[in-house]
């Protein structure tokens, strides 16, 4: 049994040779049991295919329920529960009735302000005491052009016509067209067939396209979505700042950016580097 | 726009789309909640839910599928809300819009139905992927995100590519093991 799930296995990820796969195709045509193991593992495999995508929209909604919410707050007439609402304690009680705003909303209100100035104090704290004062430097927009240098992308087909699109993005990102590229991606997002790498990809198209404040906002949200990229984010994050090195502040930054990689990344070196490049 | 498009456009999570959901369709399922014993609040909370599901459900759907986005956005809504009422147990009240529930300009019910075997499904499925250790969900996430194998190997300190196969296919074992013991095979 262990031996046939293997070949199943092996059978989805397209690692038998032409004779063993034909052999699996002819068990399958024999054995509806068999057909069966093998369509729970395709449904275990797409549900692994599409998380990533259904991430993103799943995270879309979150963001565009919180911004529609707190927008129709502020116009719409909040309906006041009746006395015998079967949910009274459920949130609908909480609202003030005279000024329509929920007693739950101003508490995230609060909670939002408090972290953000919380996140920024910290921030520059940690970029005083943990990076240091900025030395004068190179221009940020040499180390830029000395340290952007994305490798070559590619994307594992999955026999869909809409693919395609991956490739031909790929295609381009390769052949430094990326301007292209972020054209195509386009295109391969309202398709719905973005992968996280396809994402990232993405991203670093958009700051060589000059498009650094978005491809910064999709590095960010990356980061959030999947963690994996995390430090190959902040990488780009901090090469979208030295792209725009002209403007005061992009500096630190960039500093902070970089002083957020993991010491097992693959960028820790480079970032060391680059931050004794930007100042101490 | 046309069914397949909303569809796509669902898929993505477009923000666009969304928003001009939450602006066009919103407004029915508040002014039904508000007649059937529920609040502003509430019609958002179960708006969100439907939206959800409708997500789950889209990646599901080929191209030949009929699916009225809008008109069943609303009905997965009002049956969200039916549900809550009947968990805390307001019978009375859920009796009297259980008429509503199949009043409706066209029977959304056999895609009702499927809307919700798909989101149970979903659910089943992350349940039991959450029950992998660490390690497995790691290198599993690492296939799914697409990582070069050389990186993946190299991170979860593997020996080889052949290696890492034999570990994914020793989790995807485990995860159809705790799958068939959740009783996948009657969604």
């Amino acid at each position: 049994m262990s031996t046939e799930q293997d070949k199943l296995l092996a059978y989805l990820d397209n690692r038998l040779s032409d004779a063993e796969k034909i052999e699996v195709e002819n068990a399958l045509a024999k054995d509806p049991a068999l057909a069966t193991e093998l369509a729970t593992y395709q449904s275990m495999n797409e549900f692994l295919s599409d998380q990533n995508a259904k991430e993103v929209a799943l995270r879309n909604l979150k963001n565009i329920h919180a911004e529609m919410t707190s927008a129709g707050k502020s116009h719409v007439t909040v309906a006041v529960p009746e006395k015998n609402h079967p949910l009274a304690n459920e949130g609908a009680d909480n609202v003030d009735s005279s000024s329509g705003i929920s007693i739950k909303s101003i508490l995230k209100l609060i909670a939002l302000v408090i972290g953000t100035t919380l996140f920024f104090y910290l921030g520059y704290q940690f970029i005083n005491k943990g990076v240091g004062q900025v030395k004068p430097s190179e221009a940020p927009e040499l180390l830029y052009a000395s340290n952007f240098d994305p490798d070559d992308i590619s994307f594992a087909t999955r026999g869909e016509a809409a693919v395609d699109l991956l490739a031909d993005a790929a295609q381009a990102f390769n052949a430094k067209d990326y301007r292209g590229a972020v054209e195509i991606f386009d295109k391969a997002i309202s398709a719905g067939v973005m992968t996280p790498r396809a994402t990232y990809s993405y991203a670093i198209a958009l700051i060589a396209a000059d498009q650094t404040e978005q491809g910064r906002l999709v590095l960010e949200e990356l980061t959030t979505t999947h963690p994996i990229y995390k430090d190959d984010a902040l990488w780009y994050i901090a090469m979208s700042h030295l792209a725009e090195g002209q403007k005061e502040g992009d500096n630190l930054a960039a500093r902070s950016a970089l002083a957020k990689i993991s010491k097992t990344s693959k960028w820790y070196k480079q970032a060391f580097a680059l931050l004794d490049d930007l100042g101490e | 726009m046309s069914e397949r498009n909303k569809i796509t456009l669902l898929r993505a999570g477009d923000p666009t789309y969304l928003r001009s959901l939450y602006k066009d369709v919103l407004p029915t399922v508040i002014s039904w909640m508000i007649r059937n014993n529920g609040g502003q609040d509430d019609a958002y909370d179960v708006f969100q839910d439907a939206l959800e599901a409708m997500i789950h459900k889209a990646y599901q759907s080929e191209p030949g599928d009929e699916i009225r986005v809008e008109g069943l956005l609303v009905q997965i809504a009002k049956n969200k809300w039916i549900d809550k009422l009947r968990r805390k147990k307001y019978d009375d009240k859920v009796r009297s819009i259980e008429v509503d529930r199949y009043d409706s300009e066209y029977s959304t019910e056999p895609d009702i139905i499927a809307v919700e075997e798909e989101q149970q499904k979903q659910d089943l499925l992350a349940t039991t992927l959450a029950k992998l250790s660490d390690k497995c969900q790691q290198l599993l996430k690492m296939i799914m995100a697409e990582r070069p194998t050389e990186e993946i190997v190299k991170s979860l300190d593997m020996s080889n590519a052949n290696t890492m196969y034999r570990r994914k296919h020793a989790c995807m074992k485990s995860w159809k093991t705790y799958i068939d013991d959740s009783g996948y095979k009657q969604l």
